[in-house]
């Protein structure tokens, strides 16, 4: 029969946490009690079988996709840092660009600035420009495409060439909030999505700066509400690919 | 700065130093991330777990207590996290795939990999109470006074379940032939 108080000292032990008096007393229950020296005996193989579990390596991108996801939050929480990224947007080049673009190619779109955005989450400090309204006709053919459909988000992201510029199109539809984290060549945005009471169509168009790079894809993010990554995937940038 | 204290980071953090809070993450990606597998066992979950555990962090930094161990704060979101994902699933564990040895030697002749395989097949057959103070003590190396910050119970309660959880661990195994009685 071993007491209460023993069988602690003998987990105690094993873990490190005994007092000398403590070891002391430890000692004089196991050379007179077997009982005691069968259950410590017993531990000490848990112990050696638990050890076997070693710490794995975690994912490579995990800090990577802390990192992204953090981004948007940064910027959520420092407002000021957001503010002043939005200033530019519309009176760059790139919104210039994205005017003709969307002139030409998407005939029924409606341009909406950020802070319009029907969005519970206005920190989409990079976006170049919000469609509103669904089944804009008059497309080119895009490089490439993505189809997502995913529960939290469906439809498809597109890329496109106009002239030296690439232009990447969202056409998704969010049932609830996901994140949609788009880089190229050195740039990444952040796109808030699905923060409608109703899963209505968003449709976006992000230019990035500079000339399409050759065989540098579009790497595109999924996350959820909770931050957590949905899908990742690739768009080819580039018609020489 | 890589060998800058955590409540310093904490506090470059704060004042809005982001290179800190890289190094918070690199420091403490592999313990949480596999506190995380431990507790779920799945690699992607324990993935998705170990991201929203820090982007918590990031977004509650100023809540932190400083008066308590920085790892017994992330611990306690990383098994709070992991504890809630497995809330998530079905009501039912997923118990180990790998049918026991039907004549199984002793444990110093099996494997590493096999007994490694089995220790996690047991582990996801206690409650997950259970298997989080073992995640704690086996895996993460914390004191009695950790757990008991990181699970918020007094001391002797943690002793107490991580008593409990051995013996059951220790019986799975048991009836798994992975120990010897």
């Amino acid at each position: 029969m071993i007491q209460e108080r023993h069988v602690e000292l003998i987990h105690a032990e094993l873990d490190g946490e005994l007092t000398s008096e403590q070891r002391a007393e430890l000692s004089r229950v196991l050379l007179a009690n077997p009982e005691a020296r069968a259950l410590r005996d017993q531990l000490a193989r848990l112990f050696s079988a638990v050890a076997k579990l070693e710490l794995a390596d975690p994912p490579p991108e995990l800090s990577d996709s802390v990192l992204s996801a953090l981004g948007a939050k940064l910027r959520k929480l420092r407002p000021g840092a957001a503010h002043s990224a939005r200033r530019t947007w519309y009176t760059g080049p790139a919104f210039r660009y994205a005017a003709v673009f969307v002139g030409g190619l998407l005939a029924s779109a409606v341009l909406l600035a950020p802070g319009a955005r029907h969005s519970a989450r206005p920190d989409v400090s990079e976006l170049v420009g919000t469609i509103g309204g669904h089944g804009a006709a008059g497309r080119g053919s895009p490089i490439d495409r993505v189809t997502l459909d995913l529960t939290q988000v469906s439809g498809a992201v597109n890329s496109y060439q106009l002239d030296d510029q690439l232009v990447v199109e969202l056409d998704l539809t969010a049932s609830e909030p996901i994140e949609l984290v788009a880089r190229h060549a050195g740039q990444t945005v952040h796109f808030s999505l699905g923060s409608r009471p109703d899963a209505t169509p968003e449709r976006v168009i992000w230019l990035p700066a500079g000339k399409p790079q050759a065989g540098s894809d579009v790497e595109l993010e999924v996350y959820g509400g909770g931050g957590q990554l949905l899908h990742r995937d690739s768009l080819r940038a580039d018609e020489s690919e | 700065m890589v060998d800058v204290g955590d409540a310093e980071l904490v506090q470059r953090c704060c004042n809005g130093d982001r290179a800190a809070f890289e190094i918070l993450l690199k420091r403490y990606e592999r313990p949480v991330y596999n506190a995380a597998l431990r507790m779920l066992r799945n690699p992607e979950d324990a993935r998705d777990v170990a991201q929203t555990v820090f982007l918590k962090v990031y977004e509650h930094l100023s809540e932190y207590d400083p008066k308590y161990r920085f790892y017994s704060w992330i611990y306690r979101i990383a098994v709070n996290e992991s504890l809630h994902g497995l809330s998530r699933r079905h009501p039912v564990e997923p118990i180990d795939e790998q049918e026991p040895d039907e004549h199984p030697g002793p444990d110093d002749e099996v494997g590493d990999e096999q007994i490694s395989h089995q220790v996690q097949g047991a582990l996801m057959r206690l409650k997950p109470e259970h298997r989080a103070v073992i995640v704690l003590k086996h895996l993460l190396g914390c004191s009695y006074q950790d757990m008991s910050e990181i699970l918020e119970l007094p001391e002797k309660t943690v002793k107490s379940r991580l008593f409990t959880a051995r013996q059951m661990l220790k019986e799975v195994l048991l009836d798994q032939g992975m120990m010897r009685p």
